[in-house]
């Protein structure tokens, strides 16, 4: 979907399927996932509860559990090796070293009977064999470089004694600890305040660019999305409808969907005058995927060509494309305000 | 310009929690300050935004003019009556003239419950609508957009939207005047909030009624409130109009907090200025002396911390609550 313009991609997904097996039927959550991630740049998924955005990262991360889960692929590439058929031996060898990952609850995902220093540590020791202390003094480093103040005393803490963006940043350590080629952030400031949401964006920003990580950051929040990522895909239905630069799909969306979404979202900077534009109706269900434009039952632009076949996907500007029969062409001034 | 119609009037508003253990007052623990002198007004058939983020005390500001939580001092006065000092049953007679909902609806919901049983329960609480309660259901599912065969079903059937249309069509059915809306959307996501948000807007327009809209999404409050109160540590920062807050917001803290919300246009996520406070928000137990706001400041001076500022009206309507605000306007 996205061209690697030249560049090798660093982590490349190619016809992603995850299903589901569960007793009301197979659950079709990703149906079709293709991207390529550039050393160093930052993805944006967007799409909302149940579009497939996580599903989609947990089964790069080879985290889906088999059964009920069930991963195909064509292909999934990092750095040019193939990680679609390893064994989980050699899953836990790549799995924090060279890719990462930071959630939403960095509550549920730190052990609440361990210290910090212990968490932190354990990394380091696994996958770059550092000694105990080498790799203490490698956490207090870590830990002072996103922003923990006396790292060294802190060490011995446990995650409940800290806040939850103090937490958040312990999380973005632990994954940034062996300088992984890929950083995975999913929904990773949703939980946090505003202004802590922001200190986060702003550390992930400054500590990806200076490593030279590249970043899929998963979010429902267009705002978030419009600001730290270089290029975005929509999901929806388990499938990406449109990806592009991020300029060009916020000020040309071309897909119904796209549209929806931003017309749906409350700005800061709003017309007060504004009405919303709702998306009617609700997301369809996975377990009978459709053949045709899984979002035709809620889309105002839906075209002839729609009710007919599967959209194909098409180009609408360089690297930017969508899976939309409509032209949206004359709602595209109407969202640049 | 005609006078004004105040419908509610919250006066130095104060809600304690008190440390009940012994052992841990005997470690020093102090009790909670969740709110600690708030006060506004709120104007018949308007929108009072409550923003500001966790633990700012903003739900216990609300759930302390339903007297779901006792103050300890201050005033709530509800069309001209003191809510304060009312016992139980002289509080039910405002209990139907001031409802709420809440942002977890299927939680607000009894799940054993058919969705007609419970629209009719408040009905039958307050003994409205007699012989006519059937009708008036289907016709409170009709006002919030729902089909009226959903009077048998159940929450676990519904979707987290059309739970919330309930929550909203049940809040309704005693004609309430004052409707406290607990982050009635912030578990939604962004399309279904959209209907949501517009559904407020429309009942409002239709029945006149008042709310005070809690939520931390300054974008949200932006497009239904007409008048937003932002607050800091169980304080209010600053209370303006809408277009004063958004147009020119004078505290400190607002400013850095309108600064942090994204705004879903990368040209101007490019170019914005963006004021990245520092630390974490303060123990309520324990709050900094004088502004509570200063540990955070980006302006704060010595003199901050020597005592509370008061909040001062900086133009006509707009109030802000620091002490170096004459040098920033």
């Amino acid at each position: 979907m996205i061209e690697s313009a030249g560049m090798e991609p660093v982590l490349s997904v190619r016809n992603l399927h995850t299903r589901f097996h569960t007793e009301d039927g197979i659950v079709h959550a990703v149906g079709g996932v293709s991207f390529d991630l550039l050393p160093g740049k930052v993805l944006g998924i967007v799409g909302e509860s149940g579009s497939g955005k996580s599903v989609t990262a947990l089964s790069i991360m080879k985290l889906v559990v088999s059964p009920p889960g069930e991963v195909t692929a064509d292909a999934i590439t990092l750095e040019g090796e193939d990680i679609l058929g390893i064994d989980e031996v050699r899953a836990r060898r790549i799995r924090g070293s060279r890719i990462a990952m930071v959630f939403q609850d960095p509550m549920k995902s730190l052990n609440p009977v361990l210290t910090i220093g212990r968490q932190l540590t354990e990394a380091l020791r696994e996958h770059l064999g550092l000694s105990d202390r080498a790799a203490r003094d490698r956490a207090i480093e870590l830990l002072d470089r996103v922003g923990i103040p006396m790292a060294r005393d802190r060490l011995g803490d446990y995650p409940h004694q800290f806040s939850g963006g103090m937490r958040q940043r312990v999380m973005i350590a632990i994954a940034l600890s062996c300088n992984p080629s890929v950083l995975i952030a999913d929904e990773a400031t949703t939980a946090l305040d505003v202004t802590i949401q922001a200190q986060i964006i702003d550390l992930v920003k400054r500590l990806t660019e200076d490593l030279g990580t590249a970043v899929i950051w998963i979010s429902h929040d267009l705002g978030v999305v419009a600001g730290i990522c270089d290029s975005v895909a929509v999901m929806y239905a388990g499938r990406i409808v449109e990806s592009g630069p991020v300029r060009d799909l916020f000020h040309r969306p071309s897909h119904g969907y796209t549209l929806g979404l931003l017309g749906s979202t409350p700005r800061l900077d709003d017309d007060e005058e504004r009405r919303l534009q709702p998306i009617d109706g609700l997301p369809p269900s996975l377990l009978d995927p459709v053949p045709l434009c899984p979002f035709l039952p809620r889309c105002r632009h839906a075209v002839g060509a729609c009710r007919e076949k599967p959209p194909a996907w098409r180009d609408v500007a360089d690297v930017h494309g969508t899976r939309c029969w409509a032209d949206l062409t004359p709602y595209w001034r109407a969202t640049n305000g | 310009m005609t006078s004004r119609d105040v419908l509610l009037e919250v006066s130095d508003l104060k809600v304690h929690f008190p440390v009940d253990s012994v052992w841990a007052r005997l470690r020093g623990a102090r009790p909670v300050r969740a709110v600690d002198g708030v006060s506004f007004s709120v104007e018949r058939g308007s929108a009072l935004g409550l923003v500001g983020e966790s633990g700012c005390g903003k739900t216990t500001t609300g759930m302390a003019i339903l007297r779901l939580v006792d103050h300890s001092s201050g005033r709530v006065v509800f069309d001209g009556e003191n809510l304060s000092d009312l016992d139980a049953s002289a509080m039910l007679r405002f209990r139907r003239r001031i409802q709420v909902i809440f942002q977890d609806a299927y939680a607000s919901l009894n799940p054993r419950m058919s969705i007609g049983d419970g629209l009719a329960e408040p009905l039958v609480i307050h003994g409205l609508f007699p012989g006519r309660r059937q009708e008036r259901v289907r016709a409170l599912l009709d006002m919030v957009g729902l089909p009226s065969h959903f009077v048998h079903r159940y929450p676990h059937e519904l979707s987290g939207g059309q739970l919330q249309r309930v929550t909203f069509a049940r809040a309704l059915a005693v004609e309430p005047e004052l409707i406290i809306c607990d982050e009635p959307v912030s578990a939604l996501d962004v399309s279904i909030q959209a209907q949501i948000v517009n559904l407020l807007k429309d009942l409002q327009r239709e029945f006149r009624l008042t709310y005070v809209f809690i939520s931390h999404d300054l974008s949200v409050v932006r497009n239904l409130c007409d008048r937003v109160a932002v607050m800091y540590l169980g304080r209010i920062a600053e209370v303006a109009s809408r277009r004063q807050l958004y147009e020119g917001a004078v505290h400190p803290y607002t400013k850095a907090l309108m600064s942090a919300v994204p705004i879903p246009d990368p040209d101007l996520e490019a170019t914005r200025e963006r004021v990245i406070l520092q630390g974490d928000l303060p123990s309520p137990s324990n709050p900094p002396s004088g502004c509570r706001f200063r540990t955070r400041c980006p302006v704060a001076v010595d003199r901050c911390g020597e005592s509370i500022p008061e909040l001062r009206e900086v133009n006509r309507g707009q109030w802000a609550a620091c002490s170096r605000i004459s040098e920033f306007t």
